[in-house]
């Protein structure tokens, strides 16, 4: 009886409903430009070392300030490096911060989503937690934690899923209030079936939609918020090459040697319009009723 | 509308003290000693010392997070290590300059926002709505303190239209005030322009689907009091939320903008504290800032209710 009801519900889809998805995935088109330029994104940077001269950090006192040529498509700065290496390498630590922050708020944030959602007791403290955390600006709160735990790319992507968690938490937990309330749910637990089954056999997955369409902006989101921490001086320390620190060392240059600051900039814009196409493609197909979430 | 109130008073109080304990934990992530950290790389063992004693850092922990609630209750936010004042004088002190920014931004983005995204709706699948969502898309994906820079180069120093840096206070007169503002106001607003356009269309696509959108228009009322009236009004429960959340990422953006365009806000006070370790400035801000955001969200629940008499909450 059991097996048959979650067989109903949650089971695994079948190969073509699945085949449905990723056509109608396909068919959208801001998902279709976003993932192509999510996708080109990751190409470039693993193909970073190919592509650039391989070292962000190489120095040379005779190419200083050089404008973009086709020596150096992006030009140099005023230590001589390529700008568009270090673009190409600041863009690998975007994407592994973003991928970091969207995991772990991911994974927490469903965990904290699931209990609240299941339990009435939980509910009431672990939301508390999450209103309390949610209180605080979340770039306030990100440099706060980063600037106490150092300046490491770890502290950054630690703050960073602290200050998105509590929204992630929330959207599970709506998701799950709604599904526990259904009458398949109802139908397992009369059959005999335990919290962690019901949580995790029906609640979960049928989370995951918006909980995917919530991560996608969270990584748009990190993105940004990489950037204007580097930008501050709470981000990974100078050396890195990250969009965020290009563009602060280029601000003091900003009339005079324009492309330091400028290419980074856009490529910021690039990556989190790329996923936020994929966030609103997402949710379109996977949740219509859902709102953006701030 | 008063049982709701006092409902969600009662529901601030737990989130409040939770936020104490949190402001409190923050201190308890710096790696290794505290007050080694707090009092630099260079200090001498007596400064050390005098900075464990001062912070009350050689005291067991449940004794710290004690004294650290006994003075709340007084009132007392802690004392800055630098500038030797109460943080909560120096927070007051500089909250108009954030609160005159957030003002000015928040003129700027709700009615533009909430404009665009109606017009957006009301022309859906249109050419009008594809471009104006192209450009609350770009909103919400650029990074505000590039265009910051941008925007400087280009009326600041190429045009010399606007200052690039400073503050003035109003007292010096509305136009200077209005003037050292414009341009950091502009520059935050586009953000919260295209987040506010999207939750807006989004909430008035599902309004103008309704049957009492269709019945409006069927007994020939104006499009413009139909959408104007009708569908805005019941759109504006979730404009009202989003303006909650707008106003966090003013604050939290105000942190990166007040350093660029050399603004003495909160937002300023709280990053150079941060940057000079001076820790009890950096909790007591970030505890008045969280206080003040729960304070903001119960006053935007009981704007619900008001707006929308069938919301009860329980």
């Amino acid at each position: 009886m059991t097996d048959l009801v979650s067989a109903i519900s949650s089971e695994a889809l079948p190969q073509r409903r699945r085949f449905v998805l990723v056509r109608r995935l396909a068919a959208h088109r801001s998902f279709a430009i976003g993932f192509v330029i999510v996708v080109l994104l990751i190409a470039l940077t693993l193909l970073a070392p190919i592509l650039s001269n391989g070292d962000p950090s190489a120095m040379s006192i005779r190419q200083r300030f050089r404008p973009p040529s086709t020596m150096h498509l992006f030009g140099t700065d005023m230590y001589g490096r390529d700008i568009f290496t270090r673009v190409l390498y600041g863009a690998r630590l975007s994407l592994w911060i973003g991928t970091a922050v969207a995991i772990i708020s991911g994974v927490l944030g469903a965990l904290i989503g699931l209990l609240a959602g299941y339990f009435r007791a939980a509910d009431a403290v672990l939301m508390r937690i999450m209103d309390a955390l949610m209180a605080f600006p979340a770039i306030l709160l990100a440099i706060g934690i980063t600037a106490t735990l150092g300046p490491q790319t770890s502290s950054v992507i630690a703050a960073l899923s602290a200050a998105y968690l509590p929204r992630t938490a929330r959207v599970v937990r709506a998701a799950a209030l709604v599904i526990r309330e259904q009458e398949f749910v109802e139908a397992a637990r009369i059959s005999g079936a335990g919290a962690g089954r019901i949580i995790l056999r029906h609640l979960l997955p049928n989370s995951v939609g918006p909980l995917l369409v919530q991560l996608t902006f969270v990584f748009a989101y990190a993105i940004l918020a990489e950037a204007a921490l580097s930008f501050v001086g709470v981000g990974p320390p100078p050396p890195t090459p990250s969009w965020g620190n290009i563009i602060a060392e280029g601000r003091d240059y900003s009339i005079e040697a324009w492309w330091i600051m400028l290419f980074p900039g856009m490529a910021i814009c690039i990556a989190a319009l790329g996923v936020n196409l994929i966030g609103d493609g997402l949710r379109d197909i996977l949740d219509p009723r859902l709102k953006i979430e701030g | 509308m008063l049982r709701n109130a006092t409902l969600k008073l009662v529901q601030a109080v737990p989130v409040i003290v939770i936020l104490v304990v949190l402001t409190f934990l923050l201190m308890q992530l710096l790696p290794g000693d505290p007050a080694v950290v707090i009092a630099g790389p260079e200090a001498s063992a007596a400064a050390v010392d005098a900075i464990r004693a001062r912070l009350g850092l050689d005291q067991p922990i449940w004794w710290q997070l004690t004294s650290y609630f006994m003075h709340l209750l007084q009132g007392d936010f802690g004392t800055s290590l630098i500038l030797n004042e109460p943080v909560f004088n120096a927070f007051l002190l500089r909250l108009p300059v954030t609160a005159s920014l957030a003002l000015v931004s928040m003129i700027i983005t709700v009615p533009v926002g909430v404009a665009l995204g109606t017009l957006a709706a009301y022309c859906h699948n249109r050419r009008s709505d594809v471009a104006i969502m192209i450009v609350a898309l770009l909103g919400v994906s650029v990074p505000g303190f590039w265009i910051g820079i941008l925007s400087v180069v280009l009326f600041s120093v190429k045009l010399g239209w606007l200052p690039s840096a400073g503050y003035s206070p109003l007292s010096d007169g509305a136009w200077a005030w209005l003037s050292t503002l414009v341009q950091p106001a502009m520059v935050l607003a586009l953000f919260q322009i295209g987040y506010l356009a999207r939750v807006t269309r989004s909430a008035m696509l599902d309004v103008l689907d309704q049957d009492f959108v269709r019945t409006a228009r069927a007994k020939g009322m104006s499009e413009w009091s139909t959408v104007g009236k009708h569908a805005l009004r019941n759109a504006l429960i979730q404009v009202v939320t989003a303006t909650g959340v707008i106003l966090s990422l003013l604050v939290g953006g105000a942190v990166v903008i007040e350093q660029m365009f050399a603004l003495p806000g909160i937002g300023r006070f709280v990053l150079d504290a941060i940057l000079r370790r001076d820790y009890p400035v950096v909790q007591g801000s970030m505890l008045l800032l969280g206080i003040a955001f729960v304070l903001i969200n119960l006053i935007v629940d009981i704007i619900y209710t008001w707006i929308d008499p069938r919301i009860r909450y329980d």
